[in-house]
């Protein structure tokens, strides 16, 4: 117990919660832009849920009022999913990646995401300069980025779990799925032919065996994450995922080691390491 | 700096709600929006067709189409599948799918299908006689 207490609670750089913050910013935009534009609204109710989307967005995507920012856009998303989408019969906004979206954001509420890559950090530079003190170090403990990596784990974990099926194993549903999205297109003859589908749908169950518990571990992160970002990239190319790889494939911030991610931005930076 | 107790208590609840918490819903069967399973693609291509629909008059074979030729469609839409209304979920969807193509149907021709349909444990057997309720 101890060894996992101090897994949560170790500090590191709040530099790759700072990138993550801005990243997610702009996949949410990417995701919810064309839904939210006030143009869209129809009352308003729904025209000040698009204007809190967007201040909180905006906010959140430079770093300004940070904390506001990140809790005033989980509260927008946690209306989208539960709200309008479970309660009001959006179905669209009732998927799973809108509930990753809606996790993301609640655990960024609870990190320091605002304290590097922001304009916090240089109000807080320039106030420590006036002040004649050290400004506050870009460090701090990790427990909300440990909590977004148990997130995306967990994600692999009960994803392996819905696929340990006969449907799924005999390649019979992933073969339904390409003849949704293949058939009468250039790749159908290709992806939906035996044993094409059963190979790629055990390929896809070990991946996810593999990577839920490998990218919580250091040994085994040199392979499991990369084999993540192939999985991502494959579901993204093969399948309309929309914003889901893109967020996968971020909160691998929160995954890999911070400090390690922290010396990688120096080196681009030109510090040495 | 070490978390308080109220803290640690908290964050230890909530890394077991995300770890367990789909558990509920996927292996315990509870359903609430609370609760995030995590069954990506599940019902992607549930209710799709694979087989073919076969057009005969006095017995004797005419034509044969595929799923998609009987839609008038050149592929599925590929989008959300929810929206999709021609897919075959229930008794009688089989029939309403192919109810255009039987308004088309030539004096004395039969519509039938042989295949499959695409359900949640795999493709399951399907098959019909005569979908437009006797010759026309």
């Amino acid at each position: 117990m101890e060894a996992v207490l101090r897994w949560f609670e170790q500090e590191g750089s709040t530099r790759p919660a700072g990138l993550l913050r801005a990243g997610f910013a702009a996949v949410l935009w990417v995701r919810y832009g064309d839904e939210m534009g006030l143009h869209l609204a129809g009352g308003w109710n729904a025209a000040a849920l698009s204007a809190a989307f967007f201040l909180g967005t905006g906010l959140l995507f430079v770093g300004l009022a940070t904390r506001f920012a990140a809790v005033l856009t989980a509260l927008v998303l946690g209306f989208l999913y539960f709200g309008a989408g479970w309660g009001g019969g959006a179905i669209g906004w009732t998927h799973h990646h809108v509930y990753l979206t809606v996790a993301v954001a609640a655990l960024l509420a609870l990190s320091p995401c605002g304290r590097s890559f922001s304009i916090d950090r240089l109000r807080e530079l320039a106030a420590a300069a006036r002040a004649g003190r050290p400004p506050a170090p870009e460090r701090a403990p990790l427990v909300a980025m440990r909590l977004i990596a148990l997130q995306i784990a967990a994600v692999y974990l009960w994803g392996a779990v819905d696929k340990m099926t006969p449907g799924w194993i005999t390649g019979a549903r992933l073969e339904q799925v390409f003849w949704w999205h293949y058939e009468g297109r250039a790749l159908f003859d290709v992806l939906a032919a035996p044993p094409v589908p059963m190979v790629l749908a055990n390929l896809v169950l070990a991946l996810e065996v593999f990577i839920a518990p490998g990218i919580l571990f250091r040994r085994t992160q040199p392979w499991a994450v990369p084999a993540a970002f192939v999985l991502h990239a494959a579901f993204y190319l093969l399948v309309p995922v929309k914003t889901f790889s893109a967020t996968m494939m971020l909160c691998y911030l929160a995954v890999i080691d911070a400090d390690a991610t922290d010396r990688l931005i120096g080196r681009f930076a030109g510090r040495a390491p | 700096m070490l978390a308080t107790g109220a803290v640690r208590a908290g964050y230890l609840a909530l890394a077991a709600f995300i770890l367990i918490g789909p558990g509920l819903g996927q292996v315990a069967g509870l359903k609430s929006p609370a609760i995030r399973t995590w069954k990506m693609y599940s019902g992607v291509g549930v209710g799709v067709l694979r087989g073919v629909f076969v057009v005969t008059r006095d017995g004797a074979e005419i034509a044969r189409e595929t799923p998609l030729q009987v839609l008038g469609l050149a592929r599925y839409p590929g989008g959300e599948h929810y929206d999709f209304a021609a897919r075959v979920l229930a008794p009688g969807d089989l029939e309403r799918l192919a109810a255009p193509r039987c308004a088309a149907l030539g004096p004395g021709e039969v519509l039938a299908y042989r295949g499959e349909v695409g359900g949640l444990d795999g493709w399951e057997p399907l098959a019909a006689d005569d979908l437009c309720g006797g010759a026309r």
